[in-house]
């Protein structure tokens, strides 16, 4: 019973172990020489121009999280488009019972503002 | 029905009173009561002796997945605690000033304990006596607490609810182990009392038992909630407090430790153990009371002293130690409850409780010592007054049990007058001193007394009457 | 030809009516849900709050009367939608008790919400989201609708507990939940495809057939149970995982503490309960050591920390972490006695704890919450009903009998010690004394002489909750049999008669 969860205990202390080691030693071993150049931000080689903490508008991950969600509705189209003529009539209404049910939510987001800019 | 109506006629009175006007409250508990005990008095005019089983019995399925059952009744054992508590929430109510703050939240409260209290008596599964056992718990915590004496009510209620809880909630634990252990999965008491699992379940079980009902007793070592309890409670609460709910820790032995567990054999030999405390407890109770200044804690450590030998006589194991038990817990409700208007009427009128501060006050109130001489001498165990029979009773069963049993719980025959009648002379004899008292008694005070000093004499001239009742069990295995 | 067409897809009107009328009151409650989206986008402002909690309450009503017509008349649980749901008697049972919580969250929330001023209709579609993710979940025979039960549950009440946006204290609860949560439902998910990876089925109960005592050799089988049993140890708030509780609570608006501190841990223990004791009975020794651990932590842990808290949400809180490790006891001995003990708590719990948070939150001000022991000062006088009800609730939360805290503890401990944990209920026993002494702590306020007397309102709708709570924790104790037969019947589809 207990026994059985021994392998996993030691299967743990390995990885903290592993981890621990890793960290450990990179950090005694590796040479650390820091300069101005070296501790900027690395944005593909281009020195940046201006600090990268700025603040962006809230609107901006809304939008990218609407656009995520009815993107990922979105895909369930394929499959159900493939194999429309073998899911015959009943394969069409649930799809319109689907649909309906994205444009309920679609309606609440526009008639909330959750479309618009500012 | 008979026995439903006895716990719920309080309780359904009590919701009652809880919402009525606080100046109609103490006269429509006082017919409640009244009520009830009419219906106990009924119960035991037409007691049968002698009958084999329980009488009055009911029995409805309650929860038949476990097989709990709402199943009541009396026998000789419970029989005299019920009348005995109906008796004493009257007493209690009238004793009620009825300046009280909140009147009517303090006679519901009285009135829902003593529901409690009965149902206790008279349950007689196992799992209904434990709901009986712990509801009653609640209105007696708020009783200590809201209408508490002293500094810090507060601090005494919590302590005694958590005493008595952690006791009575290990006893949960062994209600469910006699269902789950003696194999049958029943909660009825007389079916239990004839199925014993082995020794030492046995012994696990009676040592979550024992721990409850000598919390409640209390038994020592187990007493230190009682002196904060019974400082701290009000008079008219202590009548049932100390009278009837202690008793109930020594039913408890009675009715489930002893019959239902007969060979109680571990890491060691309860049967000896639990009668060793019982002697440990008068004398202990009764050097406490010697060494008390407070008058009110005094009755309070005499009380410990008293419930020793009720609990001595459970444990000799035999028809006399038992009813002898039985009959002193009767008594002991009627002396304590004496005992302790007396002292706070006489505190009241003095202004404090010390006994030291105080003498000579028989000169001032000559009938107040009176009747204070009477029940001290009851208290101590005079011939022919009422602790004498039932005293004696439980000594000479431990006797019969182990002549050192008794020899060691004579100490607190000897005893007994030493702190009784040092409180009496103290307070009412020799020159007069301290506080004048305002008055002597009232006749109303006098009225309240006069039922219990007659039935101090009634039990000491003839406690047969009594005693004869006891013959009819309803359980086996009982020590007849 | 690919191999997906090979799949019979023949799905026909008979078949899908049957699925459906499985899931009959889940349907009827989301089709009420988006009813109440589109009454909120149609009607003029002033009137949707109330129009939506209108809407939301006849819901729950009808999904309620769905689910008790099913429990008479249904025709039992056949699995629907090929395996991945059923509507049993135990998915009945949790539906019953979600829409009857449903309901109470509504009429309590309705006057808390107008006199804070935080938006009326988005709350209430809320919670009915959370209902509906807690129905899912009880009627889940399938890993991947528990998960989608548990996700559907737990996104909405993330955003109900930030839901007072301009209180730091809400956002940090909504922060912290989401974030724990989140980690939480990781481990399920990832326990779950170990699951998979050993079982090669999703469907539950496939995997028991699949499954033997033999397996526990396994070692995918043995990981997926500790990370599940991490994750819903995570869910039902119980220790050492129960670390988010107390914040969260105190964080979120009172009503939505009062919600999810018996939805979710109701919701919780009807997955365990599906996948552990429907899922994995031959290998009830594994997980029944892991819960055993956790059972004996919380209530150590929870007792013990709720005695120094000075707030009555994180007392609530730990009371609750307490309360998860009595009922996994119940979970552990498992059988009709044990599940039906679990189902009887977790239905009677409900009331005695929504109960005692609606009184704190019947002491909410339109400034926030107060929770702290003094705002119940004075309560006996100032309103009478509601100190007594609260007595009723915390002396239930602690046990005494008659009330249902009593039974349930009974029924729990009963099946605890007929299962041979006779050490847990001792311990539980122990830990109930403990607990008494904070639960009677918060009555010392209610009942001390106070000079306040300010007096405390409550609407309609709130009071009828106190009432139904109050009157329920007592009756269901007086008279346990029913909700008893209840949660047995309830757990026959997992535990056999």
């Amino acid at each position: 019973m207990l026994e059985s969860y021994v392998p996993l205990l030691i299967f743990v202390l390995i990885v903290l172990g592993l981890l621990g080691a890793l960290v450990t030693l990179s950090f005694v071993l590796g040479p650390s020489k820091p300069y101005k150049a070296k501790l900027n931000p690395y944005e593909s080689g281009i020195v940046p121009d201006s600090p990268a903490h700025r603040r962006m508008s809230v609107r901006f991950y809304l939008t990218a999280m609407l656009f995520i969600i009815f993107d990922v509705e979105a895909v369930f189209f394929y499959p159900w488009a493939v194999l429309l003529r073998q899911l015959k009539w009943f394969g069409l209404i649930e799809m319109g019972v689907f649909m309906g049910i994205l444009l309920v939510a679609l309606a609440h987001i526009w008639r909330k503002g959750g479309l618009e800019w500012d | 029905m008979t026995l439903t109506v006895i716990w719920l006629l309080p309780l359904v009175g009590s919701g009652l009173i809880a919402f009525i006007p606080p100046r109609f409250a103490k006269w429509l508990g006082v017919v409640v009561a009244l009520a009830a005990l009419a219906v106990a008095a009924g119960v035991a005019f037409s007691f049968e002796p002698g009958y084999r089983g329980y009488q009055y019995s009911e029995a409805v399925p309650w929860i038949p997945q476990l097989r709990v059952f709402y199943r009541l009744g009396v026998d000789g054992i419970s029989l005299w605690l019920v009348v005995l508590n109906a008796f004493l929430t009257v007493v209690a109510i009238l004793a009620t000033p009825i300046a009280t703050r909140h009147l009517n939240r303090f006679v519901a409260l009285m009135l829902a304990m003593s529901a409690g209290l009965a149902g206790v008596f008279m349950a007689t599964d196992l799992v209904l006596f434990y709901v009986f056992w712990e509801a009653m718990l609640i209105p007696a915590y708020f009783l200590l607490w809201i209408f508490g004496e002293g500094d810090r009510p507060a601090r005494a209620a919590l302590k005694f609810v958590l005493y008595t809880l952690a006791g009575s909630l290990l006893m949960l634990v062994g209600v469910i182990g006699e269902y789950v252990f003696t194999g049958k999965q029943t909660f009825d008491l007389a079916t239990l009392a004839t199925l014993a699992p082995s020794p030492s379940i046995q012994f696990g079980l009676f040592s979550v038992f024992a721990l409850a009902f000598a919390i409640k007793t209390p038994l020592f070592p187990f007493h230190s909630w009682l002196p904060d309890a019974y400082a701290a409670a009000p008079t008219p609460m202590l009548i049932t407090f100390a009278g009837v709910m202690g008793k109930a820790g020594a039913y408890g032995f009675l009715r489930i430790a002893v019959p239902l567990f007969p060979e109680p054999v571990g890491w060691w030999d309860w049967r000896w153990v639990v009668p060793v405390l019982a002697v440990a407890a008068i004398i202990w109770g009764a050097l406490m009371a010697i060494a008390q200044r407070d008058m009110k804690l005094l009755v309070a450590y005499s009380s410990v002293s008293h419930m020793g030998f009720i609990v001595l006589g459970i444990f000799s194991y035999n028809v006399q130690g038992q009813q002898g038990a039985i009959l002193q817990m009767v008594n002991h409700g009627i002396i304590i409850s004496a005992l302790f208007l007396i002292v706070a009427w006489i505190s009241d009128r003095a202004g404090t409780r010390d006994r030291s501060a105080m003498a000579g006050l028989a000169a001032r109130m000559p009938v107040m010592a009176g009747v204070f001489i009477v029940v001290t001498l009851a208290a101590l165990g005079l011939p022919g007054l009422n602790s004498f029979a039932g005293e004696f009773m439980t000594l000479l069963g431990a006797w019969q049990r182990a002549p050192a049993l008794a020899l060691f719980g004579a100490i607190g025959l000897v005893l007994a007058p030493v702190y009784m009648l040092r409180l009496f002379q103290g307070v009412m004899q020799g020159p007069p001193a301290g506080p004048v008292p305002r008055s002597d008694i009232y006749i109303g005070q006098l009225l309240l007394l006069a039922p219990l000093v007659i039935l101090m004499f009634v039990i000491g001239l003839d406690p047969n009457a009594l005693t004869s009742l006891m013959t009819s069990l309803g359980q086996a295995g009982l020590a007849r | 030809m690919s191999p997906l067409l090979t799949v019979d897809l023949t799905y026909t009107w008979s078949q899908a009516l049957a699925d459906l009328s499985q899931i009959a009151a889940v349907a009827t409650l989301t089709g009420f849900f988006l009813f109440a989206i589109v009454v909120d986008l149609v009607l003029p402002k002033h009137r949707r709050g109330g129009a939506v909690a209108m809407t939301a309450v006849t819901g729950f009503a009808f999904a309620l009367a769905t689910a008790a017509y099913r429990w008479v008349y249904g025709q039992g649980g056949a699995s629907a939608y090929h395996g991945f749901a059923t509507g049993d008697n135990f998915a009945l049972f949790f539906e019953i008790l979600f829409a009857t919580l449903g309901i109470l969250t509504v009429a309590l929330s309705h006057s808390y919400v107008r006199k804070r001023g935080l938006l009326e209709s988005e709350f209430h579609i809320l919670i009915m989201a959370a209902v509906i993710g807690m129905m899912v979940l009880g009627s889940a025979t399938s890993l991947v609708t528990v998960f989608l039960g548990l996700e559907l549950l737990s996104i909405a009440l993330y955003i109900a507990c930030g839901f007072v946006r301009t209180e730091s204290r809400s956002q940090e609860a909504a922060a912290k939940y989401l974030l724990v949560g989140g980690f939480a439902s990781a481990f399920v998910l990832y326990g779950m495809a170990l699951i998979y990876g050993g079982a090669g089925t999703t469907v539950i109960p496939e995997i028991a057939k699949r499954l033997d005592a033999t397996s526990s050799g396994n070692p995918l089988i043995i990981l997926g149970i500790v990370l599940m049993g991490v994750g819903f140890a995570f869910k039902v708030s119980a220790a050492p995982f129960h670390m988010w509780t107390p914040d969260v609570y105190q964080g979120a608006p009172l009503p939505v503490t009062a919600f999810m501190s018996v939805g979710t841990k109701a919701a919780a223990f009807a997955m365990i309960v599906r996948v552990f004791s429907g899922g994995l009975p031959h290998l009830a020794p594994e997980w029944q050591a892991l819960l055993a651990f956790v059972a004996a932590t919380s209530m150590v842990v929870g007792n013990l920390m709720a005695i120094a808290q000075t707030s009555l949400k994180r007392l609530l809180a730990y009371s609750g972490v307490a309360q998860a490790g009595y009922i996994l006891i119940g979970v552990i001995a498992g059988g009709q006695s044990g599940l039906s003990a679990v189902l009887y708590y977790l239905f009677v719990y409900m009331f005695m704890n929504f109960g005692a948070f609606a009184v704190i939150t019947l002491l909410a001000g339109p400034e926030g919450d107060r929770d702290r022991f003094s705002d119940l000062e004075g309560l006996a006088r100032r309103n009478p009903v509601m100190a007594v009800l609260m007595s009723v609730f915390m002396l239930s939360l602690a046990g005494f009998p008659p009330s249902v805290g009593f039974f349930g503890k009974l029924f729990l401990f009963t099946a605890g010690v007929s299962a041979g944990y006779t050490w847990l209920v001792v311990l539980a026993v122990i830990m109930s004394v403990v607990s008494v002494f904070y639960y009677v702590r918060v009555l010392v306020p209610v009942w001390t002489a106070s000079a306040r007397t300010d007096r405390v309102p409550a609407s309609i709708s709130s009071q009828g909750v106190l009432w139904l709570s109050g009157v329920a924790s007592v009756a269901l104790g007086v008279y346990p049999t029913t909700v008893l037969l209840l949660g047995q019947l309830g757990a026959n589809p997992i535990s056999g008669p």
